[in-house]
Parts: C-alpha cells; structure tokens; sequence
C-alpha cells in the first residue's frame, strides 16, 4: 500500500508554476475549450488563471452542488452543459474537453458514455476527458503523465500518411525559431510541428503524420509511446538537460535518425558557453540561487554555471533529489524558513527560490519555457544579464 | 443553464475563508487535500501569503489514504510538525475529497487533541460552499473556545473582518480605518491572545457575513450588542472611483458590504441604489443571485453597476465602476 508518507510532515505549498496549470497545457490543443465538471472551487485557479493568460473565453465550469454528487445527477447535467456550449457559442469549439477533478477518481465516474452522446449530437466536435485529479498521483502514473498521453490519446485512430514532419510533445511552449534543432530541421525540408505554436485544429490532427516525435519532457514518454503504437512514430527524447555534452548527442542523434548532415557542434556549444561566460561577468559577485520549477535537472545546471564562472549557492529542490554534498540544499518544509526581507547580492533563477530566499533579483522561468539546447543556454545567460540589471 | 458559468470565475470557496480567519493566529492549519485546494488557496485567496508566513500545510491527501480511512495518517503529520512549530492550536480543514468519504473533521480534531494535548478543530469545508460559510464556522468554533469571562466594555470589535472581502491589502487598510475605537479586527492584525479578549469589547460591528453568527453568539452570551455595515460615506472616493456614479446604481458584492456601499451612494449622491449579493441566498440585499443569466438581467435595470471587473460581460450596456475583490478575482486585476 502507498500511503503519502513525504517524510511524516504535511506539505507546505507554493504558488508559483509559471502561469501554468493543466487547462493551459490542454487548450494547447488549437480551436478548442474546455468544460470543467467538479466542485467549483476546483476550477477557481484554473479561470483566473485565463485571466492573467488571456484565455478565459475558452474556460467554462459546471459548478457540482453536493445533490449532484450523492445523487450522480451531474452525469445528465455534463451532457447538458457540453451542447449548449457548442451550440450557444459564437465560436464553436472544434475539441470539447471535459475536465474532471479528483471526485471523479474517487467515486470511479467514466464520463466516456456522455461524450460519446455528444460526439453522435455533433460529430463535427471531438469531446473527450481529461483529468485534474492530483489525489491519484501514488496510484496511477504522474497527473502530468495522464495528462500528455491523455490529450493525444483523443487523436482519431485512423492513420494518416506520412510526410516530413517532425513533432514536439510535452513542452508547455513551442520551440523558438532561433533553436538549433528547429533550424536544423527546416534547413532539411522538415516541418516542425508543436500545437501550441499553432491556431488550426487540423495541426493537432497532422501529428499523426510525423515521421518522429520529440519528446521534450519526460512527462511525454507515455504520450509518444502511444503515438507509436497507433501510428507508428518513432520518438527520440530531448530533455530540457542544460549539459552541452548531452546537446551535443541530442543533436547528433537526430541527425542520425532523420540521416541528414550534423551541423557544427562544437561551435554551437561554444557560442553558449561563451555567453553564459559573459553573463557570469555580468552579475559577478552574486549569490545564484536555482530551483527546480525553473530547471528539471537543477544539480546540471549548478555544474554548467560553476564551470562557466558563477557562484552558485543553492538549489531548492522542490520536486527533484538533489544530494549534493558541496552546495545547500533548500527544501522549505516549514514556512518559518522563508525569508521577507531582501537578500542584497542574490539572484534567483526560478520563482520558489526568488520568493521563499526573499533575492535581490529572480528571473521568471518554469521547466525553461520551452526553451532546450543550446537556445535554452543562451536565453538562460540573455535573462541572467537582463535579471543582473533591474 | 444556472450552474454553468462561462464568465465569472468560481468564488472563493469555505476553505480558503476558513483558513483566512486563522491566518495570523498562530496555529498549524491543514487543509485535508492533495495539493490543488491549497495552492488555489495560496495562490489567489490569501492576499497575506506574500508579506507574512503562516503555518498552513496542505496534508498531501493521496487517493489509498482516502479510500482506506486513514485518517491517522494527517494526525500523525500535524503532531510531527506541531513538535517544531509549537502552534497554539490545529486546525484540520475539509476540502472536496473528504467530502465525498465522509471524513469526520471533529473526530479527527478529537483524537488528535487527545494524542498532543493541543486544541484541534475539525473545519467540515467542502469546496462548495463558499468563503462566509468556511470564515464563520472557523471564527465561532474559535469565539466559543478562547473567550472567557467579560471584564470590562470598551471599543467595538469588527467581525467577520477579513483581507478577502477586498481588493488587496491596501484597501483593508483604508476600510479599518474609517471605524473608531477598534478594539479587535477579527481577523486581520489581529494576535492569538486577543481572541481572548474579543468578548471585553462593549459591542461587535458586523462587516460581512462571515460575522453575524459570531455576532449573535456573544449577544446571547455576554449580552454584546451588534450593528451591521462598513461607514462607506467616509472612504467611498478611496475605494472606488465616483465620477462616473448616475441615475440607477447596483452594486454587487458580498451582501454586508454591498448594501453599505449601496446606502453610502445613496446618502452621499442622492441616488437609487441596490445591492446584489452573490454569495448568500438570504441576506439584506435587494437581490441574491449567483447565476449568469440572474445577473445579466437585474444589471441590464441599471445605469451604472459597481462590481469587480470579472463582471463585465454581465452588465451589458449599463457603465461598470470596477472594484476589484479577492474573494471573487483573487486580486488578478489589482495593478
């Protein structure tokens, strides 16, 4: 039996996830919306966070009473509500996704019944379910897991052919034209496809066409996997690993897959390393504090700043195990930890570490915003530079 | 279809008013969840969480424990924190899950008083419910625990006073100062040790209705009188802007709160106002509505709507003066 142990203490929680919460990942998906079926409080954080984003007329939700959850009244209700948003709204939604929360795990619910009924109402839209259901996270695979597998698990089955195509999954922010593996694919004839970059449904329906797929995070393993098993894809990951060497291999082992030519690595690396170099002089003298929202692999990338001149003083490892021996290792368990009053001297990357070290300057990053490879080193030294001048 | 919102946001729910009210009294408050009642709390709820800590914990609730009943499992975690907190009280805080096992939240606080000798209250929130309910349970469970004997009657205690019912903190400011003679804000600024001294005020003033419960509670009890209302007419130009205020107002808000600032415009601008109370189905105000359609049509009657912004899609052609507050926007439209 797995029972939430977590070193026998409750949790003390942060609000700080770039913005980002699962109907932000799921609306990735072009042209669709997204209908929340839970107790309302559930879904607070989710429409005032599509305020701040811009997203809101795309975030609808049915607040359950607890008659409707005794009763299981809600089921007819979803049904209800999931019609008359396609039907009332200017912008019909070419994807319905049904949101359920944590209840719903609970009390077993499969909602597969009403959107099969809604899907035979108007065949034209193509409703599923996702789940927001973090009380399933010992039991089943990681929510974010769920939620990447889920979302291309709602792709039609039939197959489509191939074209020269390659796709990215899991990253939250499409890659940048200024990246290095987009530029070598284009140089090569290839379409880089990312659904978040992207306004038309018919996009999210071409991944099915991708000769790879990159899985960005290593929450998309599961989500590729299935792709490959009903399309045949093949997959390479391309972790957000800020180590040059391990770029380098991403990089040389794409061009192998896709048998194009390898561009000049070594001068790549270089010119990263050189500007991380350059931004290291930049905010000589200050404390760097890293923490694990900002970067998954937050001990790499201690390595990377060390070697390139900065002085790295901690890394908070909010959900990562970061045992090393030569650095702090923060993990604010208890609020009384935090600081309030500014630390002159510090520059935070990631918001945990600026909010709970109090540091003089912090830099706004969440899982590198997308950004990976040597772009993602590059933008990392640009927003070291821009933070070390506010 | 009522339940539907496509435009407002869910309100701030019993939870986070729940753990608004114990915020800066010192205890260790578990919100029984698996991290998302929390976060939405300490996200968006709870203005305070930025300035000053507070010990409250999500439990980590996972679905075996749920299943299983094992409650002693959020015991085990408050007593092994309490050890290093030393907090002067525990408070275990329902959310949606428990909910549906039916968690005993008294049972729970129960036992583990029991086990640690510290006073625990069990708050049975849901997250249905929304902020009043979850601030007014929490507040008289606390009234009825940590006040004693009455010894004097001097000032005036404000109930069901919280950062919530406004925009941001600034504005809790400037609405505490327009009263005289605050012995006690409960709860804003506002210590362990004054919860045991509320009843020594010589009556309580009821700001929102997180309130009137505690307030009835000590009139019976220590015989304290209560009146209901904030002096809007002395702060309504620091609060909202009044230039555009004309013909027909409505103002839409937690009811306590609306119908005084409704009353203020009516004293000050000679004009017809009323209020809408979105989060009570029975209250003083003129309307009490929480559905879309509701609202849309009782603003379209007015020329002029006082409301957060979120409102805005609602109140058609009428002008909106935006007054942003927590309980409904979470502060995301605060500059």
């Amino acid at each position: 039996m797995i029972s939430d142990n977590n070193g026998g203490l409750p949790r003390y929680c942060h609000p700080f996830h770039g913005d980002w919460d699962v109907a932000r990942i799921a609306l990735d998906i072009p042209e669709s919306k997204v209908l929340f079926v839970c107790p309302a409080s559930c879904a607070r954080i989710i429409k005032l966070n599509s305020f701040l984003s811009g997203y809101a007329d795309r975030i609808y939700v049915l607040g359950l009473t607890e008659a409707d959850i005794v009763a299981g009244d809600y089921e007819k209700k979803t049904y209800e509500a999931a019609c008359e948003i396609i039907e009332t709204e200017e912008i019909k939604p070419k994807a319905l996704i049904i949101y359920v929360s944590c209840i719903d795990a609970m009390l077993g619910n499969d909602h597969s019944f009403q959107t099969k009924k809604v899907m035979e109402k108007h065949p034209d839209v193509n409703c599923f379910v996702l789940k927001m259901c973090p009380i399933t996270r010992y039991s089943t695979d990681l929510p974010l897991v769920e939620l990447q597998n889920d979302m291309y698990s709602a792709l039609p089955l039939e197959k489509v052919e191939k074209t020269r195509t390659v796709a990215f999954i899991g990253a939250n922010i499409a890659p940048g034209e200024d990246n290095e593996i987009v530029k070598l694919l284009k140089a090569n004839n290839y379409r880089v496809l990312h659904i978040q970059a992207s306004d038309k449904y018919e996009d999210y329906l071409d991944i099915r066409s991708s000769v790879l797929n990159i899985a960005v995070m290593p929450f998309a393993r599961k989500a590729c996997e299935t792709l490959k098993k009903r399309y045949g894809t093949e997959y390479m990951p391309v972790l957000l690993r800020p180590d040059p060497d391990y770029i380098d291999g991403v990089i040389k082992e794409l061009c192998s897959r896709l048998d194009i030519e390898c561009p000049d690595v070594a001068g790549l690396r270089e010119e990263a390393l050189n500007e991380l170099r350059s931004a290291a002089k930049a905010v000589e003298g200050y404390e760097i504090i890293i923490d694990s929202t900002a970067n998954m692999f937050p001990l790499v990338l201690k390595e990377v700043l060390k070697n390139t001149g900065f002085n790295v003083k901690m890394i908070y490892r909010d959900s990562a195990d970061t045992a090393a021996p030569d650095i702090d290792s923060g993990h604010i368990t208890m609020p009384g930890k935090r600081l309030f009053v500014e630390q002159p001297g510090t520059l935070a990357i990631g918001e945990v570490a600026n909010c709970f070290s109090a540091t003089e300057k912090g830099i706004k990053l969440f899982y590198d915003n997308g950004y990976m490879g040597y772009a993602a080193l590059k933008k990392l030294a640009q927003l070291i530079k821009e933070g070390g001048k506010e | 279809m009522k339940q539907l919102f496509r435009v407002l946001p869910p309100l701030a729910p019993d939870y986070g008013g729940a753990c608004e009210i114990m915020y800066e009294l010192g205890g260790l408050v578990l919100i029984h969840d698996a991290t998302g009642c929390t976060v939405n709390y300490v996200h968006f709820d709870e203005p305070r969480y930025h300035t000053k800590p507070s010990n409250v914990f999500c439990s980590g609730l996972c679905e075996i424990d749920a299943v299983m009943g094992n409650d002693d499992v959020v015991i085990n975690k408050a007593i092994k924190a309490a050890e290093e907190l030393k907090p002067n009280f525990i408070a275990f805080v329902g959310s949606s899950v428990p909910m549906v096992v039916g968690t005993d939240f008294y049972g729970i606080a129960h036992d583990c008083e029991a086990q640690c000798g510290i006073p625990c209250f069990g708050i049975d929130a849901n997250g249905i419910r929304n902020y009043i309910y979850g601030a007014s349970v929490t507040g008289l469970q606390f009234v009825k625990r940590f006040c004693g004997e009455k010894t004097e009657s001097r000032g005036v205690n404000l109930l069901g006073f919280i950062p919530m019912n406004y925009g941001d903190l600034r504005e809790t400011e400037i609405i505490k100062g327009a009263f005289t003679d605050v012995r006690h804000a409960f709860s804003y600024n506002m210590s362990f040790d004054d919860l045991a001294d509320l009843q020594n005020a010589e009556g309580n003033i009821v700001v929102s209705a997180a309130g009137l419960e505690i307030a009835e509670y000590m009139k019976k009890k220590y015989g304290m009188p209560y009146t209901v209302g904030v002096p809007y007419e002395h702060i309504l130009e620091k609060i909202i802007d009044p230039s555009g205020l004309k013909g027909r107002v409505l103002v839409i808000g937690e009811g306590i709160d609306a119908c005084s600032m409704a009353a203020a415009i009516t004293g000050k601008y000679g004009l017809e106002a009323d209020a809408l109370d979105v989060f009570e189905k029975k209250s003083a105000a003129k309307y009490n509505l929480s559905s879309e359609e509701e609202i849309k049509a009782v603003a379209a009657e007015y020329d002029v709507v006082v409301a957060d912004p979120c409102f805005t899609p609602l109140v058609g052609k009428s002008k909106i003066i935006k007054r942003p507050t927590v309980s409904v926007s979470g502060g995301v439209f605060n500059t």
